[in-house]
């Protein structure tokens, strides 16, 4: 991993401590001053920490540099361009209903726990890491100022295809362009980023607990961040959790054996425990409410399977035509490699559970099909992206040919 | 003292080792993106962004109830209060939810307190129809509408 990619990843990891150590704070009534103090430390210990090991990635030539840098700026240059064009101060719906909203109950000590008070639709048993930091910054600066949660969407829009980029470009110029340069131009993927919508900060965190995989052989201390990662996701949305559950079943031999539980353990616990206390106190979740009535009358109803396949062709036609193309690319090309990468089958494991989420938990499947499943792709477009042009910078290319020489 | 020439010799001989390794290093690494010039480049693009959303899209139906209802957010800080909106757009009524937090305002609910979003156009008299029987706690108005919140009269 390189530096940059490190900072990005501890900028995560920092805002869901910080998230989940305010939470603790204003449960056990606290003063805001010692969250503050604590927060600092935190801060400064996890970047040491996450940044350390970090490797500058090293280009051949000079000319290969001066394109990586000429490729970059141009790529920043079409998201801010095109951003500006879509952007709203105030977000969309969910950052209304739920995250700068709940953010302002938690920025009130005094009054926070009125927040589990709301109608269901507010979602008050929603995780919150998005709120926690908001909330922390907020009491920090004296007012809520929504700017804070806009600059976190544009880190987020900008920091997806930076991330692919500097993980890739040494790789394969050419691969990596293409990745920074199908987000740049993409309306869709921009519009929800600048959203302040929690999916695509969940796509991202996946993204940098695979980049941080990457690399756990040579530096096994990863696995902290990676715990961290995981925990950060099961603490951003009630399906973070079970991605998570999916990412560390999939890596469990990583994660927890040869001793490793010992570092990845007491960092899950502490996302796991913030997450039950907030459990306990909030209502239960209207979707899982109920769910052992509806599951079998749900499972064999052909219409379901219907009308969720119906959807995500829909989807992957008008939304994501890019990724489309790029996934029977990856197919074709592991069939003849003959090798299907685990974190491929991992992205599929994911796909597979969300299906079953809408077939078997869900009251108005149409009616949540039209307006989540876009955004369910979205989160899991990063990983996906990351996982299928690491896979497809192999494939020798002309370019990639002169440029080594 | 000789042991200490030797000493001198060999720290002379470890830095120059290291300057050397250093330069090696540098040489190597100097064909890399440069962390502090991507930084600097996202950090611009941020603010830039952040200062031109502040400077460009500052008249939202949000900033506006945010301004209208500053003095009513210290009154009803931490309680519950209903909302009447008749006739009044959604986003009007989920900017002023939003500005009123973490006050928590039910729209289907009948509570003591309520605020009542009128239309500026909406003369007193109707005003007063509609606020019978309750005592006016609070009111303001914008350009567009009319902040009321009133408490249910005790009989």
């Amino acid at each position: 991993m390189n530096k940059v990619s490190s900072q990005i990843v501890w900028v995560y990891i920092y805002l869901g401590l910080i998230s989940v150590v305010y939470f603790f704070s204003i449960l056990v009534g606290c003063p805001f001053v010692i969250g503050v103090v604590v927060a600092a430390a935190v801060g400064i210990f996890s970047y040491r920490f996450v940044t350390k090991n970090a490797v500058p990635f090293e280009c051949s030539s000079r000319w290969e540099l001066a394109l990586s840098y000429l490729i970059f700026l141009a790529g920043l240059f079409v998201i801010a361009y095109k951003v500006f064009y879509i952007e709203k101060k105030y977000g969309d719906w969910d950052a209304w209903y739920m995250w700068n909203y709940h953010g302002k109950f938690l920025a009130d000590s005094k009054h926070w726990k009125g927040m589990f008070q709301l109608q269901s639709y507010y979602h008050p048993d929603y995780p919150l890491y998005i709120p926690g930091f908001l909330a922390f910054f907020w009491r920090m600066m004296g007012n809520t100022n929504v700017l804070v949660g806009y600059a976190f969407g544009l880190f987020t829009t900008i920091a997806v295809p930076v991330l692919i980029f500097l993980q890739l470009y040494r790789k394969n110029l050419l691969v990596a362009s293409i990745v920074l340069f199908i987000f740049a131009t993409d309306e869709f993927y921009l519009q929800h980023a600048v959203a302040q919508y929690a999916d695509l900060p969940l796509g991202a965190l996946l993204l940098c607990a695979l980049i941080c995989k990457q690399d756990v052989k040579e530096q096994p201390t990863n696995v902290i961040s990676i715990a961290a990662l995981c925990g950060c996701c099961m603490w951003m949305k009630n399906e973070g959790l079970m991605i998570a559950l999916i990412f560390m079943a999939f890596n469990f031999r990583m994660l927890f054996f040869e001793g490793q539980y010992k570092k990845s353990l007491p960092v899950l616990l502490l996302f796991g425990l913030a997450l039950l206390l907030l459990k306990i106190q909030a209502p239960a979740n209207d979707m899982v409410n109920g769910a052992h009535e509806k599951i079998f009358k749900n499972i064999f109803s052909g219409e379901r399977y219907g009308l969720i396949y119906n959807s995500i062709v829909y989807n992957f036609d008008h939304h994501f035509q890019a990724c489309k193309i790029t996934i029977i690319l990856f197919l074709v090309y592991c069939i003849v490699r003959r090798r299907l990468p685990m974190d491929a089958l991992m992205m599929l494991g994911i796909g597979i559970a969300y299906f079953m989420v809408y077939l078997l938990l869900s009251d108005h499947l149409e009616w949540q099909l039209e307006t989540s499943l876009d955004r369910i792709i979205l989160q899991l477009m990063p990983a996906g992206w990351y996982i299928m042009a690491r896979q497809l910078s192999d494939v020798p290319l002309r370019l990639k040919k002169r440029t080594a020489k | 003292m000789p042991e200490m020439l030797t000493m001198t010799r060999l720290f002379r001989t470890i830095r120059s080792d290291d300057y050397i390794y250093t330069k090696k290093r540098f040489a190597k690494t100097n064909l890399c993106l440069k962390t502090l010039v991507i930084n600097i480049l996202i950090s611009l693009t941020i603010a830039t962004s952040v200062y031109l959303v502040e400077a460009y899209h500052s008249d939202s139906e949000f900033d506006k109830m945010e301004v209208a209802l500053k003095g009513a957010q210290q009154i009803l800080k931490g309680s519950k209060i209903s909302l009447a909106a008749q006739g009044i757009n959604d986003e009007a009524k989920i900017a002023l939810t939003y500005a009123l937090a973490p006050t928590v305002v039910y729209n289907d609910r009948e509570m003591d307190t309520s605020i009542h979003l009128l239309n500026v156009r909406v003369s007193d008299s109707e005003k007063n129809v509609l606020l019978k029987n309750r005592n006016i706690i609070w009111q303001s108005r914008d350009d567009e509408y009319q902040y009321v919140i009133s408490k249910r009269a005790e009989k």
